[in-house]
């Protein structure tokens, strides 16, 4: 297209242009490069369950699968083999610790419900309100910061 | 081999024309770099069909080209801003060269040398210059191509293409030959 245009300069200048060998590359380039694919292709090792082609997906699901069904077969075969007083005994060791660990909780809510109640409306409210401007204050810390750190030049 | 290495020697056949390309159109060497592994990064993930494939140079080629122009858009504003200044400022566009006397030149100056004197030239232009007349004559695009790929009036690309040449014209008249002074008659 170029070569057949009746402007001499444009002749000129487009054999001038096309006569130029190609650039060297510098060596870094293909290190760069591989580098580059060595660390995407260890993301991508790591990237999650979900992510991966359906091959793998199923493969893995299969082998997940079979090692839970061997889990809870060991399990049951490990319960059965146990005794049922012993067993029994455990029960009454774990309601005992959730009964005590529950009674705890209670009271704390208790305590908390009977300080609220002693205070005002209005105490709960400046509280409330000193409460949502730190929230917001830390979010537009936050964003600002995080706009800052990714900026572009 | 392995699939890396299979891709090793296909970015060995393939690197200079890229690394050339996005040289000739961003004029930065680390910028071209940074623009040639992109290139590559992409070419490995379609590294299936291109390994085989006949077309595998003018893709990364034309990718080349995209990821330049894509990368010299970021400053595009800044740079037809600048050169508007400068061409209403001054008669001349290539004020800003430094080249050897006419005659060490017409002694010197031949193969490879000259090569590298019109890369040089090239790499010198104004990006505004530049992007336009390395499109044209180089990936062969046609003006119409080059404003919608740059975003710019068919008028103002030939304007560039035109003053680019006059600009390489005055620079390299000692090697342009016959042509050259068919253009001076």
């Amino acid at each position: 297209m170029n070569t057949n245009s009746p402007d001499p300069l444009e002749r000129a200048i487009d054999r001038e242009l096309k006569q130029l060998p190609e650039l060297t590359a510098p060596r870094a380039l293909a290190t760069r490069v591989m580098a580059e694919i060595h660390n995407r292709s260890a993301q991508r090792e790591r990237r999650s369950w979900d992510s991966w082609s359906p091959a793998p997906r199923l493969a893995s699901l299969a082998g997940l699968s079979a090692v839970f069904g061997a889990l809870v077969f060991g399990a049951w075969q490990l319960w059965g083999m146990a005794t049922v007083a012993a067993q029994n005994s455990k029960v009454s060791v774990w309601v005992s610790t959730a009964n005590a660990l529950w009674t705890a909780v209670a009271a704390l809510f208790n305590a908390c419900g009977t300080m609220l109640s002693h205070l005002g409306p209005v105490t709960l409210i400046c509280a409330a309100l000193v409460c949502a401007f730190s929230y917001a204050a830390c979010v537009g810390l936050g964003t600002m910061a995080m706009r800052y750190a990714f900026a572009r030049r | 081999m392995t699939e890396t290495q299979q891709f090793e020697a296909f970015m060995q056949n393939y690197q200079n024309m890229v690394f050339s390309t996005a040289m000739r159109l961003l004029a930065h060497e680390a910028d071209a770099q940074d623009v040639a592994q992109e290139v590559f990064l992409r070419a490995f993930k379609h590294f299936e069909e291109l390994r085989e494939s006949p077309t595998a140079g003018g893709w990364l080629r034309t990718v080349a080209t995209n990821l330049s122009l894509n990368h010299l858009s970021r400053y595009r504003s800044r740079w037809r801003f600048f050169t508007d200044l400068v061409s209403r400022t001054r008669g001349e566009d290539d004020a800003e060269f430094e080249w050897p006397a006419e005659e060490s030149t017409a002694v010197e100056f031949g193969g490879s040398d000259r090569h590298e004197l019109v890369e040089q030239a090239l790499q010198k232009l104004p990006e505004a210059q530049r992007v336009p007349l390395v499109l044209y004559h180089l990936e062969g695009m046609r003006y119409e191509e080059i404003a919608a790929k740059l975003g710019v009036s068919l008028g103002k690309v030939k304007t560039d293409i035109f003053r680019g040449r006059e600009a390489l014209r005055k620079k390299l008249r000692l090697t342009l030959g016959d042509e050259e002074t068919g253009v001076r008659a």
